[in-house]
């Protein structure tokens, strides 16, 4: 899953949440998962180091 | 000639000694428009005139005029070739143009502008065929050339403003005679390969003609033809290349296409991240308060606090449940006790040591475990384990047994 992928689900889970329609377990289940979810976006972006290929070390990788 | 002509022998002498010249079939010629008519036929009237304000006549026929790459008008430098010849019906010497092309300065603008109007009626620089970048482009395709401050300054806002994205360099030449098929073979590769979200491409500033591989008809069709988003980045500021309006968006230097595909940058993104995981708590804390409050609410409520106010035989309905619970909870607990008591003891005794306290051994050999006399042989040492210490042991006779 990509960050985009990711981050839009952690909207997705925070949403639910908020609309308080959840049962009491469901949204300690949202919560977990929203925090698993959160902690890949933090790790995404912490561990972020521009890589910088040439259109030719691609090709050959393809 | 001593004879008397007609003026149209005359004309015609002239007019064949012309045609009969070498030189003056094949002439190159550099001048400005002027006069200029276009008769509906297609042919093209017009003069030719010199900064001297010589003039000469001249002719294009509509079987070479609809070749013409651009349209003539007065004021125009144009640089042709053709023949001399000589109208006869006026006795005017004339050049019949076969090829004409723009002069100087002007000739670069006029090409552009004609091909400028020429993919706009195509509809390649349609508004509604523009694509939209991608919010969080995991690969960027930067075509530009590998030396200069343009790549370094796309570098270095990238890496600041959006490290999490995948840099895919095309180098390429940005001017001169084969810029404009190495940017158009850039944009095709990376179409077929479709390895970026989005792309740039550009180069730092420059004059108009440094700039001119970017007005290249085959490079715009390329850029509208590729499925991926395209930013150009002519670094020009009141110059539109012909690049620019094909691009899906225009920036105005390579830096600004690097601030425009990384809308979204960095900090943004840990600041959104930060954002949803405090409303995600928020709520979370919210939800707990409230189960909090209806807990006590329910556990407040009179009837639960004023046994007064219930009726008697409800009371008593209610002391009994509470009772019989009472007594079904210690009984439970109790029969839980002695089921973990006897599981203890079980377990005990299944105790190795327990085992061999009672007077059995345990039999190994090179450490190993041995459950058959299968797994050694008459001479081998084992060790024999008992509750309180070992002996070493060298087997003398093997038996079989049936249990």
């Amino acid at each position: 899953m990509n960050y985009e992928e990711t981050i839009s689900q952690l909207e997705t889970t925070v949403k639910e949440l908020e609309s308080g329609k959840l049962s009491l377990e469901e949204s300690i289940a949202m919560f977990e998962q929203g925090t698993k979810l959160a902690k890949t976006c933090y790790a995404t972006l912490k561990n972020a180091e521009q890589k910088i290929t040439l259109i030719s070390e691609w090709e050959e990788q393809v | 000639m001593s004879s008397i002509l007609s003026v149209s022998q005359l004309n015609r002498y002239v007019k064949s000694v012309l045609e009969s010249d070498g030189k003056l079939n094949n002439v190159y010629l550099r001048g400005e428009i002027s006069n200029l008519t276009m008769h509906y036929t297609g042919h093209i009237y017009f003069s030719l005139k010199d900064e001297e304000q010589c003039i000469i006549k001249a002719v294009m026929f509509a079987g070479k005029a609809k070749y013409l790459k651009f349209t003539p008008k007065s004021g125009m430098k144009v640089l042709l070739r053709g023949s001399v010849t000589l109208y006869e019906k006026a006795g005017t010497y004339q050049i019949n143009a076969e090829e004409m092309v723009p002069d100087g300065a002007g000739a670069l603008n006029l090409a552009y502008e004609q091909l400028k109007e020429k993919l706009q009626k195509e509809g390649l620089f349609a508004a509604e065929h523009k694509k939209e970048l991608p919010l969080f482009p995991q690969k960027i395709g930067i075509i530009t050339s590998p030396t200069g401050a343009a790549v370094q300054d796309m570098f270095r806002i990238l890496k600041r403003r959006y490290p999490v994205g995948e840099i895919i360099l095309y180098p390429v030449l940005v001017q001169g005679e084969n810029a404009a098929e190495d940017l158009t073979n850039a944009v095709k590769r990376f179409s077929e390969l479709s390895c970026a979200d989005v792309l740039i491409i550009g180069r730092g500033g420059g004059s108009i003609e440094d700039l001119w591989a970017f007005n290249d008809e085959a490079l715009a069709r390329a850029i509208y033809a590729c499925p991926i988003p395209v930013v150009s980045a002519v670094g020009h500021e009141t110059d539109f290349t012909i690049c620019d309006f094909a691009a899906d968006v225009r920036a105005s230097t390579p830096s600004a296409a690097a601030e425009l595909v990384s809308a979204v940058t960095h900090d943004n993104m840990l600041a959104e991240t930060a954002m949803l995981i405090n409303k995600m708590t928020a709520a979370m804390q919210r939800r707990w308060q409230e189960e909090w409050q209806r807990y006590e609410r329910a556990a407040q409520a009179r009837v639960l606090n004023t046994p007064d106010d219930i009726t008697k035989n409800r009371r008593i309905v209610l002391d009994m449940l509470t009772a019989r619970l009472k007594g079904a909870y210690t009984k439970k607990l109790s029969a839980e006790k002695e089921a973990f008591t006897a599981l203890t003891a079980k377990l005990d005794t299944l105790s190795p040591l327990k085992i061999l306290a009672r007077g059995y051994s345990v039999t190994k050999k090179d450490g190993h475990i041995l459950s058959s006399v299968e797994q050694a042989e008459v001479n081998d040492t084992i060790e024999v384990v008992l509750s309180d210490g070992s002996f070493d042991c060298m087997i003398t006779g093997r038996n079989h047994h049936e249990l």
